[in-house]
């Protein structure tokens, strides 16, 4: 193996594939940029035009693509608060923090990085763990993605900064806007006012792109203009310092496992690692008041998160035929097209392919990173321009990106209510990510549960009887108490700590 | 500020035209324009004998999402038949309502020969019949045929089940408990297994899924036991080191890839079923372009590149032409008219 | 407990309520899962409801906090900016794309009284990204409207 791996190394430095590699990654940066436009449309539009190419070079290429654009939507999630793709979500949070206080840069500069590490870490368990890891995606059925939704659920808690009981509440109105659509089980229409448009439930990207950049606009709108260059002059760099890049650590390598597994459980992608990832680094941090007011920690944790959902989806797809994430099943498409059938032959026959392949992958992330650096200084200049000039150029971008997902004019009409429901969620203190959040598990909660109980015949002993059942139970159980847990831990150190100082002063 | 208005009124003036002439046609345009109007104005555009050709980019309406089994299908059909019609062939994803939006705008569209698209059949046919469906069985013209999907039924390779008699009459002695994925509730592969249900006479739980990729998944994790998918669904998992093994195929003859699979029809149910994929213009499109078309596209499935792509790629191409086609979609509308009222 | 707090909670329960009326129409089986969803929500805010009554009943005052809320609202600013957002989609089915961007850009700043020269830079730079990306490199079509 390690000849392949090293033949595959030789294979992808050759000149027509680091072409492809910047000329791909370049565009899905800019794809991945652009809210409304998103990693799976860009590598479906790149398929024909793989079909002239070497397979492996069609293959860097849509694998280019996908990193770029992954990484990519955090760009546009720090400077305007809009996610350029869903998985950004989490980093628009935190991110557009930083810009407000001058320092896009820096902002920018946790997201290259964290995202370069954590996609660049991601590909060690495409070499050594495949095999074993892809064990994990056949044993996720019904059942186990129902808690796995609970689970994902619980982080509201850790998301809402303010009230707990309104996160909650966000939540559930999150819950219940996605129950609007067919009926998975039964094919009844549900509170779709007759309009095919909304058949298959609230277009997601588009609802984000209302509920975040929208009602961004209705917020510089409602205020006094701020003129160019009239914020803070904060000295910022987009380069990390050394004391940055150790307290975001830990982050990138605890988001960096958490996205990996993510990746590998087909229907779980980008976005819930990245506020899976966000969430965690906020359990950890030692400074959790700066999340939701620009913590760096929490813009690493969302996107090495997401970015390892890259790797991470590969293994499944490869190994067992079945994606890992949406872009994947796309990439899938793109390997039989090329007669390449996923499978053990992936790694004999065409072993030279793939492995050439895969160290493209890796390649692509220091391609990403190099690429990112650079740019982060020019697109961190955007974050200076007067709000009269971003009101409309985010309005403008929106509508385009709410039209261009289905090329349907109801979805612009979605975006622009939401955009009004988001500005009041805004104002009057609910949470617009945990209706996110929401709007991603509900219906994946909702299916698992109920083909877990026609499975069983209506019996609900289903829900328990695995391994990995129990483990996301206990998991559940984890996420709703230890908010509470870790408060009380802190209070008890803070007291020690103050008993400390007391007698050591006297 | 006088001054910045003229120049804007200007300058917008210009932008239109140019925008107007250089993006592909989206057309709303009236469903029923008069066809010898824009007939004649397009033979007088063309004074060669060989007949109609395209001058600009043609739309080609899929009306299922970019990645999708059907999109991925077309684009390799268009990338290989774009030598064939001259000019570009732009795929536009119109996604939703299991494709009801993308055929809606296909039927809707002007039939002026720069729009075409893709429509599934039966589920064409299932979407038309319903109450105050915005398209109907004439709302399209034929084409031609691009590809056909037999429908098969699979187990997993450590079933219980070796031979499709067997499963039958398990499913017939142990009514409800053996469980079947579907793509979705009363979608396509649920209809295959009811037609088989139906006319065995037995009944199995239905639990539908998102679509034939979760669908098989769950087969494949033992959350089910079977599944009735398109046979270019299962290609890459029947083998050596496949995980699945076919029962039977629902077809007329058994399918070269397959010999030891056996069909329905000589165990006895004469059911011929699977999915349809045609490529139909708007209502009222003139004869000269369709004949256009159904030989640049016949010549594209024959085109050995295109015919390696879909072989890879697990697709059957069956091509028929205009007149075959029109009769075969009226059977797909009795089929759905008188068989799927009473199949659920 | 605050004004707004109340509008919260009154809204809520009216989305409910709406949402349970639009449930009754369906097959039972269809109507089990929204509805747990629906007394979710409902169990939620009158948990809110609760926790802000018995603030309530300590402080026994109704705090208006909207002019905190609102501080600084700048009423014609905001209309302003909305409305043209809304006639903007309108226009863009009716011109389309590009004709409709160009003017709702080029209303929106001249209202927010961009300067002539940023404007028109910043009008020609957002056009032209718009068109290479998403027509040229892309090919995704673009609203050409009814005129068209």
């Amino acid at each position: 193996m390690a000849t392949e791996i090293i033949n595959g190394f030789l294979n992808a430095l050759a000149p027509i594939n680091i072409l492809a590699m910047i000329l791909s990654t370049a565009g899905g940066i800019i794809i991945g940029a652009m809210p409304g436009l998103s990693a799976a449309m860009g590598v479906a539009l790149l398929i024909p035009l793989t079909f002239g190419m070497p397979a492996s070079t069609g293959l860097i290429v849509l694998g280019g693509m996908y990193c770029g654009a992954i990484f990519g939507g955090s760009i546009s999630a720090i400077l305007i608060h809009t996610p350029g793709t869903p998985a950004s979500a989490a980093t628009a949070i935190d991110g557009y923090q930083l810009t407000l206080q001058g320092k896009a840069g820096k902002a920018l500069g946790t997201a290259v990085i964290a995202s370069g590490i954590g996609g660049l870490l991601s590909c060690i368990s495409v070499y050594f763990f495949a095999p074993v890891l892809a064990k994990l995606a056949m044993a996720f059925g019904s059942p186990e993605y129902f808690w796995l939704s609970l689970f994902g659920l619980t982080i509201i808690a850790g998301v809402s900064t303010n009230s707990i009981l309104k996160g909650l509440m966000s939540g559930a109105l999150g819950l219940l806007f996605a129950c609007i659509g067919m009926d998975p089980m039964d094919g009844v229409m549900r509170y779709t006012l007759g309009s095919a448009s909304l058949y298959s439930g609230l277009p997601f990207t588009a609802t984000l792109i209302g509920l975040f950049s929208m009602s961004q606009v209705l917020i510089l709108a409602e205020r006094k203009i701020r003129k160019q260059g009239n914020m803070i002059e904060f000295d910022d760099r987009v380069m990390l310092s050394r004391k940055e890049l150790k307290l975001i650590s830990p982050t990138i390598i605890r988001s960096w496992i958490i996205g990996n597994l993510i990746g590998i459980l087909p229907g779980a992608g980008a976005s819930i690692a990245s506020f899976l990832g966000y969430n965690e680094a906020r359990q950890f941090s030692k400074h959790k008041e700066d999340f939701g007011h620009g913590s760096i920690e929490g813009i690493a944790g969302s996107e090495a998160a997401n970015n390892a959902v890259t790797g991470g989806s590969l293994i499944p797809t490869l190994t067992l035929g079945i994606p890992g994430e949406s872009v994947t099943a796309v990439l899938m498409g793109g390997l039989l097209i090329q007669g390449m059938q996923p499978g053990p032959d992936l790694f004999n026959k065409y072993a030279d392919v793939t492995y050439t392949f895969f160290a493209g992958f890796v390649l692509v992330q220091i391609v990403m990173t190099a690429l990112g650096l650079f740019g982060s200084r020019w697109f961190a200049k955007v974050s200076r321009l007067s709000d009269s000039i971003l009101i409309p150029a985010i309005f403008a971008l929106s509508v385009v990106g709410s039209y261009a997902i289905r090329n349907n004019m109801v979805d612009v009409i979605v975006m622009l209510l939401f955009g009004i429901i988001g500005y009041f969620v805004k104002k009057f203190d609910l949470n617009p990510a945990a209706i996110v959040l929401a709007l991603i598990l509900g219906p994946t909660g909702e299916s698992g549960l109920r083909r877990s109980l026609a499975l069983s015949g209506g019996n609900p002993m289903v829900l328990c009887s695995s391994v990995v059942s129990i483990v996301l139970i206990i998991l559940c159980i984890f996420g709703i108490f230890s908010p509470i847990f870790m408060k009380k831990f802190e209070k008890q150190a803070l007291g020690e700590d103050a008993a400390a100082d007391c007698i050591s002063s006297n | 500020m006088k001054k910045l208005i003229s120049l804007s009124l200007t300058t917008l003036l210009l932008a239109s035209t140019v925008a107007c002439s250089s993006t592909a046609p989206d057309n709303k345009g009236a469903a029923a324009s008069n066809p010898t109007i824009s007939n004649s104005a397009a033979s007088s555009s063309e004074t060669e004998s060989t007949g109609w050709k395209p001058e600009k980019d043609i739309n080609v309406v899929v009306a299922y999402k970019a990645g999708s089994g059907t999109d991925t299908g077309a684009r390799i059909l268009c990338a290989a038949a774009e030598k064939y019609t001259g000019k570009t062939l732009v795929v536009v994803n119109k996604e939703g309502a299991d494709g009801k939006i993308g055929y809606t705008e296909l039927a809707n569209a002007k039939p002026d020969g720069y729009t075409i698209g893709f429509i599934n059949l039966p589920t064409y046919a299932s979407l038309a019949t319903e109450d105050n469906s915005p398209f109907k069985e004439d709302s399209i013209t034929p084409i031609c045929n691009h590809l056909a999907e037999p429908s098969c039924v699979v187990v997993r390779k450590d079933s219980q089940f070796n031979t499709i008699e067997d499963l039958v009459k398990y499913c017939q002695e142990h009514p409800n408990e053996i469980k079947c994925s579907t793509n979705g509730e009363k979608a396509s592969n649920h209809i295959g297994i009811q037609l088989l249900a139906k006319m065995a006479n037995f009944e199995v739980t239905n639990v539908p899924y998102g679509g034939t990729a979760d669908q098989l998944l769950a087969l494949r994790q033992g959350e089910v036991d079977i599944s009735v998918p398109k046979v270019g669904d299962v290609s890459s998992l029947i083998g050596e080191n496949g995980e699945l093994k076919m029962l039977a195929t629902y077809t007329e003859k058994r399918l070269d890839d397959y010999p030891d699979v056996p069909t329905l029809k000589e165990k006895g149910y004469d059911l011929i079923y699977g999915s349809y994929r045609a490529l139909v213009g708007p209502k009222g499109m003139p004869q000269e372009m369709v004949d256009f078309y159904a030989k640049a596209f016949k010549d594209a499935m024959e085109d050995p590149d295109n015919v390696e792509k879909s072989k890879n790629a697990g697709l059957t191409i069956n091509y028929m032409d205009p007149e075959e086609l029109k009769t075969f979609i009226h059977s797909q509308f009795d089929f759905v008219n008188t068989i799927l009222p009473d199949l659920f | 407990m605050k004004k707004s707090d109340i509008s919260v909670i009154v809204v809520i329960y009216v989305i409910t309520f709406i949402f349970f009326v639009s449930t009754l129409a369906f097959p039972s089986d269809a109507q089990i899962y929204p509805m747990i969803v629906m007394a979710i929500l409902a169990l939620l805010n009158t948990l809110y409801l609760i926790q802000c009554v018995m603030k309530f009943a300590k402080v026994k005052k109704i705090t208006n906090d909207y002019p905190i809320i609102f501080a600084s609202f700048q009423h014609k600013q905001f209309f302003v900016v909305l409305g043209l957002c809304i006639l903007y989609i309108v226009l863009m089915s009716i011109l389309g794309f590009y004709s409709a961007t160009f003017l709702y850009m080029l209303g929106t700043m001249a209202f927010l009284k961009v300067s002539k020269k940023p404007l028109i830079i910043t009008l020609v730079c957002f056009m032209a990204m718009v068109y290479a990306t998403f027509t040229l490199f892309l090919n995704v079509p673009l609203p050409t409207g009814i005129l068209m």
